[in-house]
């Protein structure tokens, strides 16, 4: 298995839609990715997988732009790309769910879902900073109504919103820019199996439609039911990425602890 | 929402027109239309600077400077004015030098990543150092007549700095609520790092509330400065607690992530209907900043409460 890592990671180089080489990240000291590779290829779900403080996350702030990498390179369609901040990964296509979830407590949800590029009015065909509201109000309320959730006012503070609507807030916040790349970080960690459910049919949806995704779980029974391939990190390195076909959940929990097949 | 803030916003409310009623008990000159108009004009300049200082409150900064500035800048229209600059580039030179100022500071605090409170105080004491040392202590005199329309004009039955004040507090709601500088402000005072990650540029939000806290400020300075006919390097002195306390009182969250300007307009009303009313009733002023001191502690116990009450992300 560890000779497949290999194998696929020549394969991928050719029909990889971002691929990261050689990934370096300390902090203060301690490093967090150690030349970690990722590859992931156009239209699939690619599930990450790894022990708290594997270095998971801190690989996909790396991707949205978050954190800057100490040492490698980030390819797009086998182009190499630099992402320096969050507003270069959006431009390029690439949306992010963060593991916090990264909201605003005290703005209300449409205001949430359009931090940052807001839609606004043009005044006798002159742009303006001025918001159309209803705009946003109605858009948020039809992406909303796509996830199953028809009950929320767009006008309400996050802050009062459960757990789980609030993860559906930063996953719709995510889809209303129609990302060719998803990265979902433990996306379903705060909801309800029912929402669960739903969230991980959407994620094969988005599939269906063309979008890649790479999505953080810690659930392996979760990362069987949506990935096509996984990625294992330890320690800060992929130490193994390959098709999930053909394995069961133990394979992939004694890579995650043992560190080898 | 805000069954909390309602309920704040209501009692501050009632507690203006108690205070209203208690006055017009106590005296008979509190409760004439004449008065009415006074109250307007002490607390225009509240206002003024409360508005800037709502943005600045907004994202979970302060701004200590805003009386400092008040004076530099008047100081430095007052010269300009006794130079022979006319009264439009006059004025436009003193709420340009309040912007600069408010610019200083937002650079310190955005680009230097200083603590706000630590920037602003710091400004504070040089800004008022500046106007001291510039004019020597003493009071610029003898400034045009026509600036005085601007303390003390009148526009129909309201008075101009009134008028001028209902002006800002119109311009920063429409702002606050209708435009992406308004939400983009509110973000990073909630979250930050959360608003960084969606693309807001924190940093240039951050500068621009502190020009705009510093061009208020310097705009009431012109209301004070036409008043007295009169620019002195104290003015404006203790205002920072009298601006802080309208803002917190009215709802405006120390915590960030939210601004309320009529709140703030509530909270200088009343402030301003106390300091005129115990003057009437002949309070000493000094008794003034003891209500305020307390009121404010007040505010601020009810912003922890309001934020305990909700669950926070
Ligand atoms: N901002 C930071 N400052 C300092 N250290 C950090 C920072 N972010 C992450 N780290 C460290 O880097 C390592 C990798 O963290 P990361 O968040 O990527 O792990 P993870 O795989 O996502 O874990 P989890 O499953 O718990 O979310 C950890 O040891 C963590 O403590
Ligand atoms: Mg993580």
């Amino acid at each position: 298995m560890i000779n497949q890592t290999r194998e696929t990671a020549g394969a991928l180089m050719a029909d990889a839609l971002v691929q990261l080489k050689g990934i370096e990240k300390h902090f203060s000291g301690k490093i967090a990715l150690d030349r970690a590779e990722l590859a992931l290829r156009r239209g699939e779900i690619l599930g990450l997988v790894g022990d708290n403080g594997a270095g998971k996350s801190t690989m996909l702030k790396i991707i949205s732009g978050v954190l800057k990498k100490d040492a490698g390179e980030i390819l797009m369609e086998g182009q190499a790309v630099r992402i320096n901040s969050p507003v270069h990964s959006r431009g390029l296509g690439i949306e992010m769910v963060y593991q916090d979830l990264s909201l605003c407590g005290s703005l209300n949800v449409w205001e949430n879902i359009f931090l940052g590029r807001y839609q606004t009015r043009s005044f006798f065909k002159m742009p303006s900073p001025v918001l159309d509201k209803r705009k946003m109000i109605k858009m948020t309320v039809e992406t909303m109504a796509s996830l199953g959730i028809r009950r929320l006012d767009a006008n309400a503070p996050v802050r009062n919103l459960s757990g789980g609507e609030q993860q559906a807030v930063a996953i719709c916040r995510c889809l209303l820019f129609h990302p060719r790349v998803i990265l979902l970080d433990e996306p379903t960690a705060s909801m309800a199996l029912k929402e669960r459910q739903k969230v991980l049919e959407l994620v094969r949806g988005l599939k269906e439609r063309g979008r890649s995704i790479i999505m953080v779980t810690h659930n392996l029974e979760e990362l069987f039911q949506v990935a096509d391939r996984a990625a294992v990190f330890k320690e800060g390195r992929a130490i193994w990425q390959g098709p999930l076909r053909g394995l069961k959940p133990d394979d992939v929990a004694r890579m995650m602890f043992v560190g080898k097949a | 929402m805000k069954r909390f803030e309602r309920l704040q916003r209501l009692g501050l409310f009632i507690f203006l027109v108690a205070m209203c009623l208690f006055f017009s008990f106590m005296s008979p000159y509190f409760a004439t239309w004449e008065n009415f108009t006074n109250i307007l004009v002490q607390s225009a300049v509240l206002i003024i600077v409360g508005a800037g200082v709502t943005l600045v409150i907004a994202t979970a900064g302060i701004d200590l400077s805003i009386g400092s500035i008040l004076a530099l800048s008047s100081i430095i229209m007052a010269a300009a004015l006794k130079a022979g600059a006319g009264l439009f580039a006059g004025v436009a030179l003193g709420i340009l030098s309040g912007a600069v100022m408010g610019l200083v500071n937002g650079l310190g605090v955005a680009g230097l990543g200083i603590s706000p409170f630590i920037v602003t105080l710091g400004a504070a004491g040089i800004y008022r150092a500046l106007a001291l040392i510039f004019t020597d202590a003493r009071p610029i005199y003898g400034l045009p007549l026509d600036l005085r329309f601007w303390g003390t004009g009148s526009l129909g039955p309201f008075p101009v700095s009134a008028v001028i004040a209902f002006a800002v507090v119109l311009a920063a709601s429409l702002l606050i609520a209708w435009t992406r500088f308004g939400v983009n402000l509110r973000a990073v005072g909630d979250n930050p790092q959360g608003a960084f990650r969606m693309g807001v540029p924190i940093r240039r939000v951050l500068v621009w509330v502190y020009v705009l806290s510093g061009a208020a400020a310097a705009l009431a300075g012109v209301v004070v400065t036409a008043r007295l006919n009169t620019a002195e390097a104290i003015a404006g002195l203790g205002m920072e607690l009298e601006a802080i306390a309208a803002v917190v009182m009215g709802g405006t969250s120390f915590f960030g992530g939210e601004a309320s300007i009529s709140g703030t307009l509530l909270g200088a009303l009343i402030i301003g209907t106390l300091a005129n009313g115990l003057t009437i009733i002949n309070v000493p002023s000094y008794y003034q900043q003891l209500v305020i001191g307390i009121v404010f502690i007040l505010a601020v116990l009810a912003d922890r409460i309001k934020r305990r009450e909700s669950n926070i992300i």
